[in-house]
Formats: C-alpha cells, sequence, structure tokens
C-alpha cells in the first residue's frame, strides 16, 4: 500500500481539527471581548464593528473548512482507487466525521443508555460549545459524502475485479 | 454547455428545496411529538435523527456536485458557471447571521431579497455552516479551475 494516501489523509484530518479549535476559540474570544469593552450595555449600544468582526472570523473558518474538503476532493480522486484506500479513507475521514454528527444524537443517548463511558473519551471544547450546531453540520455533510464515495469506489473497483476475471477465463475456453 | 448548465441550475434547485423540505419537515416532526409526548427526551431525539439524516443527504448532494462537476470539460466557462450558479446562492446562506444581525440592529427590518423561512427559521446556524462550507469548497475549486485553464492556456 502506498503512503502517500495515508500521510495526506492524516495529514488532512489534523488540520481539519485544528480549524474546528480555531472556530471554537472565536466564542471565548468574542465573551473576553464583550466583557473587556461592552460590559453592562445591551446590544443596540453595542458598534456594528465587534459583531462584523466576530461573523468574519465564524465566516472564514467555515470557508476554510469547505477548502480542505474541496482539497480532499481534488487530491483524494489522484490517488489510485482500491479497496483498500477506499476502507482507508473511510476509516481515517469517515469515522472523525460520524463522531462529530452523533455529538447531539449520543448527548441524547447518554443517561438512557449508560453511555457515561464513550461521553468520557469526547473532549469538552466538542459538545460543551455554543458551536455544537455547527460540528454537527460539518461532520455530517463530510460523513454523507464519504459514504457515498466509499460505495461508489467499491462499487468500480467489484466492476474492475469482474472484468480481469472475465478476460482470464477467455483464453481457458479457448483452450478448451 | 447546456449540459453544465442544467446540471448545475438542477443542482440548485434541489439543494433549496431540501433545505425547505427539511425546514417544514422538522416543524411538522416538533409539533406531532410536543402534542404526543410533551416535552421528554423522546420530543427531541427523533429531530436530532432527522438532522442527522439531512446532514447526510446534503454530502450526498455534494458528492454529486463533485462526481458530475469532473465529468465535464474543464474550461474558464465551465469555471464561472459552476461559481455564479452555486458559489452564489451559498453565499447568500453563509451570510445569513450576519443579516440576523444587522436586522436586530435596525429593528427588525430584513432585507426583502431574502425568503423569510430562512431567516426566521430555527436552524440559521446551520444552513450558514452550510452555505459556508459548500462556499469555500467552490472557491478553491474556482480557483484551481482557473490557474489550471491560464496554464494550459499558456502552453
Amino acid at each position: 500500500m502506498n503512503k502517500k494516501p495515508l500521510v495526506f489523509y492524516i495529514g488532512w484530518d489534523v488540520i481539519f481539527i485544528v480549524s474546528l479549535k480555531i472556530y471554537d476559540l472565536r466564542d471565548i474570544y468574542l465573551i473576553s471581548y464583550i466583557k473587556e469593552n461592552y460590559a453592562g450595555k445591551t446590544i443596540y449600544d453595542l458598534s456594528i464593528l465587534p459583531i462584523l468582526h466576530v461573523i468574519l472570523i465564524e465566516l472564514g473558518v467555515l470557508i476554510i473548512i469547505g477548502a480542505l474538503i474541496a482539497l480532499l476532493v481534488y487530491i483524494g480522486f489522484q490517488f489510485k482507487s482500491t479497496w483498500k484506500s477506499a476502507l482507508l479513507e473511510l476509516a481515517a475521514i469517515g469515522i472523525p466525521s460520524f463522531c462529530l454528527a452523533t455529538l447531539t444524537l449520543v448527548r441524547h443517548l447518554v443517561p438512557y443508555a449508560n453511555w457515561y463511558s464513550y461521553w468520557q473519551y469526547c473532549p469538552k471544547w466538542l459538545y460543551y460549545s455554543s458551536s455544537t450546531q455547527t460540528y454537527v453540520t460539518i461532520g455530517g455533510i463530510l460523513l454523507g459524502y464519504e459514504l457515498l464515495l466509499f460505495i461508489f469506489r467499491i462499487v468500480k473497483c467489484a466492476k474492475k475485479a469482474d472484468t480481469l476475471s472475465e478476460d482470464e477465463s477467455l483464453p481457458e475456453r479457448e483452450e478448451e | 454547455m447546456k449540459k453544465p448548465l442544467a446540471f448545475y441550475v438542477g443542482w440548485t434547485v434541489t439543494f433549496i428545496f431540501s433545505l425547505k423540505l427539511y425546514s417544514y419537515a422538522d416543524l411538522w416532526l416538533m409539533d406531532y411529538m410536543s402534542r404526543n409526548y410533551g416535552s421528554s427526551w423522546i420530543n427531541s431525539f427523533p429531530r436530532s435523527l432527522l438532522e442527522f439524516s439531512f446532514l447526510i443527504i446534503i454530502g450526498i448532494l455534494l458528492f454529486l456536485l463533485v462526481y458530475f462537476g469532473f465529468r465535464f470539460e474543464p474550461t474558464r466557462k465551465s469555471a464561472m458557471l459552476e461559481f455564479v450558479i452555486i458559489g452564489i446562492p451559498v453565499f447568500g446562506l453563509a451570510l445569513l447571521p450576519l443579516m440576523n444581525h444587522l436586522a436586530y440592529l435596525n429593528h427588525f427590518h430584513y432585507p426583502e431579497f431574502f425568503p423569510t423561512w430562512l431567516y426566521r427559521s430555527p436552524f440559521t446556524r446551520t444552513y450558514a455552516a452550510i452555505g459556508g462550507l459548500l462556499f469555500g469548497y467552490e472557491l478553491l475549486l474556482f480557483i484551481i479551475r482557473m490557474v489550471k485553464c491560464t496554464a494550459r492556456v499558456r502552453v
């Protein structure tokens, strides 16, 4: 198995998680900024600037994550598609995105299904944050994309294998 | 050029339709659950499940966009077409929180060109995240395609 895809997918995961963390930090930045500069004032006293500032940071990070997805698509399609590479991509990108997408679902199940042991491994900044909804959205979209890509690749590999086996059986028939 | 145009317009229509469908489905589910089960965990769990399914559908739409988008001949025109037909509506979605804040400061005077079901929905944040992600994807793809086309022209 080629090492390039493995390194790429792991690198992608790391950059993805870092950008999610940056997205989370913007909340802490907003709270401290408003506490310092606008303590005791209503929303109408706030100038448009801090709000614009925070929304632009939010939009900027989302656009960066979208660009990361474009990079994943563009470079991922250049790797040779085999069963192994399809499984690798599903494991490296699909599993983390599944965890992100099910953050709110698991939150509902924790008290009823006794899933506290699972829950304690989840970083607090992911599920205690006001950005949890955005993480779920990003995870869900990525999971849907990866699932369909995996099915598509597996079907393609199976078809290729069928064509090869037919080609191999042809000379035998001729010999008969 | 007609095929890409038809595909991108069709994709955008399906995308907006699925946003609207989700919005209605969630309202219906919320109403049904609160009438039959009251406010318990069971009330919000199916809604989370619906949201999960909706996001998977958006992911599937993204895959279709990628798969068919890469099949068209990469020219400057097709890149521009994709960016305009898909990029601009999703950028509008990404700007939803900004619109809400501006309207809030302007005593709830919302811009008239935005449909009410978009900015008064409880899913503004989800829509904005979807819009931001798709816009980022379209922007980088547009840049890559333009650079590629320019390099090809030079050769």
